[in-house]
């Protein structure tokens, strides 16, 4: 952001901030988001897993079965490939926010608040978007 | 490139955004090893005009000539002047030593113990040489601001901009750093222009100011300080640098 100074360092120095700020924070989001989504998946998975055989007459057997029969690797894949382009979304628009926040403490909470609000919004068009895509592909 | 050529010049500078104009017709010059201060109240443009000084904006309209350097706006690489920030600007997750390395490492092909070599004498110059490994977020204002002003030498330039460097900071301090910006000046012959409004520093270290006003829209006064202040004859200046109310003359008061 702007309002400490330290992008305007960065051009002081000729450094391009784009370079040292905005791509090293994207690709780090497009190398951890599908990482962080495969985590959660395993976790969901295997929390599902506890839950149904501690509160449930459900063998585990039977909760493995009926799951593998609910949800494909074709799901997971799906679940996956969107993932690097919403890490790029929310990067490139939480970034784009921040090099913009001018005039203080105050412009940051709200730079801050238009950030999420595009980002959630940019997640919805662009999840329905793949679903879209994929589902004319049939997968 | 003649050495008696100006450092700066500005020539007929008009500044703004969008249909708003807030300063024009700026011209001046500050001459090669000389300090420059601009001044003016809060809101006239002082920290404004140092970013079109140092190419962060494209003015409106006149010419900045920076020799070696032509239009900072336009110039391309690394800029042979050093810049101060009013915080500091340090990278918050580098130490002051890594802070200072970054210019160094990324422009030159100075690396290892002579890099380290480099930085810590910059640290030893401004008094920071035991706090190489602490991060900004470890020292006080004063310290950070010198740091910055290390951070700013480190590629030996003859040219340094201060945003308000005496701000915010305890009065021994602001000493301190004003005694170490004449330093800079006098003993290295190093050519700064430093935006304040601190009276002391103003006295302590300009050899020349220009003095802004935002009802003016310009340059109202130029010169040397102590002149300025026992001279001048412009109400707006002769307040400022007398530290009068405008309505203090018709009260009777100071």
């Amino acid at each position: 952001m702007r309002v400490s100074e330290v992008i305007y360092a960065l051009h002081s120095m000729g450094f391009d901030p784009v370079r040292w700020l905005v791509i090293p924070r994207c690709l780090a989001l497009v190398i951890t988001v599908p990482i962080l989504t495969w985590i959660g998946d395993v976790l969901a998975l295997g929390g599902g897993f506890l839950a149904t055989t501690i509160a449930s007459d459900l063998t585990p057997r039977a909760y493995i079965l009926g799951t593998s029969a609910a949800i494909s690797g074709a799901d997971l894949f799906s679940g996956l490939l969107k993932t690097p382009f919403l890490a790029l979304a929310v990067g490139l628009i939480a970034c784009g926010q921040g090099l913009a926040a001018r005039g203080g403490a105050t412009a940051v909470g709200a730079r801050t608040t238009s950030a999420v609000v595009l980002a959630i919004f940019s997640v919805i068009v662009i999840s329905a978007l793949f679903t879209l895509f994929l589902t004319l592909l049939g997968v | 490139m003649p050495t008696s050529s100006p450092h700066i010049v500005v020539e007929d500078l008009r500044i703004g955004w969008g249909t708003r104009i807030l300063m024009e017709h700026v011209s001046f010059a500050v001459e090669r090893g000389t300090t420059l201060a601009i001044l003016g109240g809060s809101g006239s443009g002082k920290s404004t005009l140092l970013r079109y000084l140092i190419g962060l904006e494209r003015p409106m309209a006149g010419r900045i000539d920076i020799d070696g350097v032509g239009e900072p706006h336009a110039y391309e690489g690394v800029p042979p002047y050093g810049v101060l920030f009013q915080s500091g600007a340090l990278f918050s997750s580098l130490t002051l030593a890594e802070n200072l390395a970054l210019p160094l490492t990324t422009w030159t092909n100075v690396r290892g113990p002579l890099a380290r070599e480099l930085v810590q004498a910059k640290l030893d110059l401004v008094g920071l040489g035991a706090f190489a490994e602490h991060l900004p977020g470890e020292i006080s204002g004063g310290m950070k601001k010198r740091a910055g002003i290390a951070r700013a030498m480190m590629l030996e330039p003859d040219l340094l901009f201060f945003d308000e460097p005496s701000a915010g900071l305890d009065p021994i301090s602001a000493v301190e750093l004003d005694q170490l910006i004449n330093t800079l000046s006098r003993d290295l012959g190093i050519t700064i222009v430093i935006v304040t409004h601190e009276l002391p520093s103003i006295f302590l270290v300009a050899d020349d100011c220009i003095v802004l006003d935002k009802e003016a829209k310009g340059i109202v006064a130029r010169g040397d300080p102590r002149r300025l202040r026992d001279e001048s004859e412009i109400p707006f200046v002769h307040n400022f640098f007398t530290r009068s109310s405008p309505g203090a003359a018709a009260t009777g008061g100071r």
